[in-house]
C-alpha cells in the first residue's frame, strides 16, 4: 500500500529524530504543533500552561523517540505523549494547589450521577451547516464542566483513545475505579449533550 | 410511533427488569465486556424496547462526539511557535 505525504514525513521525522537531529523537533512543531497545542490547551485550558505542556511534550519526544518501533501512528504516539504531558502537568498543578490528589475528593465506588453540566442555551438548533461548529463548542464546553478526575479520564480514553491499561498507569486508577469514573462522565455528558445526538449516526448501533 | 414500536414501548414497561438491567451494564455491554450470553439476551432486549435501544445509541453517539468534536480547531499562536523554537534551541535537556 502507498503511503502519504504525511507519512513519509513522519517515517523522515522519526528517522532524523532518531538520528539526534534537532532541525527535526522544529519541523515536527511545525506540522504537527497545532494538534499537540489542541490536546496541551484540552487539559491546561490555558495558553501559558498549554505552552509549558508542549516542552514538556518536547523533551520526552526527543528522550523516548528511541522507543518509538511504529507499531501505532507516529502522530498517536506524539499525542499520546503531550496527553501524558498534560496530565503530569495537571497533577504537579493539583500537589502546588491543595496538596492531594487528583482522585482523593470523588467516590468511585457509587452510582450518583455527576451533578448536571450546564450549557449555554442558543435557542433553536441550528440547520445541518452551522450544526458541526455549534456541536464541537457545546462538546467542548461541556467537557471543560466536568470535574477535573472525570475531564481527564474522557480526555485520554474517549477522545485521545489511549488503551485502558496505559490510561490506568498514567492516572494510577485501579481498573474498576476507571470504568466507574469514565461511566459517569459519559452519562453526565450524554444528559448535557441529549438535544444534539438525536440524528448522530453511530456505526457501532 | 408504528405499531411495532407502540408494541415494544408496552412490552418494555412489562419487563422492567431487563431495562434496569440494561442501564446497570451499560459500559460493559458498549465496552463488548459482558459474556456471550448475556451480550445476547441484552440485544435481545433492545430490539423489543425502544427506550433501552435510544439509551444505549445516545451513549455510543456520546462518545463518537467526544472524539470527533473534543478538540479545539485552534492554530497555534504565531509568538508561541516563536518560543518553542529558541525553546527547541537552547533547552539543555534537547541535545
Amino acid at each position: 500500500m502507498s503511503k502519504t505525504v504525511e507519512q513519509i514525513n513522519d517515517a523522515q521525522l522519526v528517522a532524523r529524530l532518531k538520528q539526534r537531529d534537532k532541525s527535526a523537533l522544529e519541523d515536527l512543531v511545525h506540522i504537527h504543533g497545532a494538534k499537540m497545542y489542541g490536546v496541551a490547551l484540552q487539559f491546561m485550558r490555558n495558553e501559558y500552561d498549554a505552552h509549558e505542556v508542549m516542552q514538556d511534550a518536547l523533551v520526552s519526544i526527543w528522550n523516548k523517540i528511541g522507543s518509538f518501533e511504529g507499531k501505532s501512528a507516529f502522530t498517536s504516539w506524539i499525542y499520546r505523549v503531550t496527553a501524558n504531558a498534560g496530565l503530569m502537568a495537571l497533577r504537579k498543578r493539583k500537589r502546588h494547589e491543595k496538596d492531594i490528589s487528583l482522585d482523593a475528593t470523588i467516590s468511585d465506588d457509587d452510582d450518583t450521577p455527576l451533578p448536571a453540566l450546564q450549557l449555554k442555551d442558543k435557542g433553536p438548533l441550528p440547520d445541518a451547516e452551522a450544526m458541526t461548529g455549534e456541536l464541537g463548542q457545546q462538546v467542548r464546553a461541556a467537557i471543560d464542566q466536568l470535574p477535573e478526575p472525570y475531564r481527564v479520564v474522557v480526555l485520554l480514553r474517549d477522545v485521545e483513545e489511549l488503551p485502558m491499561e496505559e490510561v490506568m498507569e498514567a492516572t494510577g486508577l485501579s481498573e474498576p475505579a476507571l470504568k466507574s469514573r469514565l461511566h459517569r462522565a459519559r452519562l453526565a455528558l450524554r444528559e448535557a449533550l441529549l438535544p444534539y445526538l438525536k440524528g448522530q449516526d453511530t456505526q457501532k448501533s | 410511533m408504528s405499531a411495532k414500536g407502540i408494541f415494544g414501548f408496552f412490552k418494555c414497561l412489562m419487563h422492567p427488569a431487563e431495562c434496569w438491567k440494561t442501564k446497570k451494564l451499560l459500559y460493559e455491554f458498549v465496552e463488548g465486556e459482558l459474556p456471550k450470553d448475556t451480550q445476547h439476551k441484552l440485544e435481545e432486549h433492545l430490539g423489543d424496547c425502544p427506550s433501552c435501544l435510544e439509551y444505549v445509541k445516545s451513549y455510543r453517539a456520546t462518545i463518537e462526539l467526544t472524539h470527533r468534536h473534543c478538540l479545539p480547531h485552534q492554530p497555534m499562536p504565531d509568538s508561541l511557535k516563536q518560543k518553542l523554537q529558541e525553546f527547541i534551541e537552547q533547552h539543555p535537556d534537547l541535545k
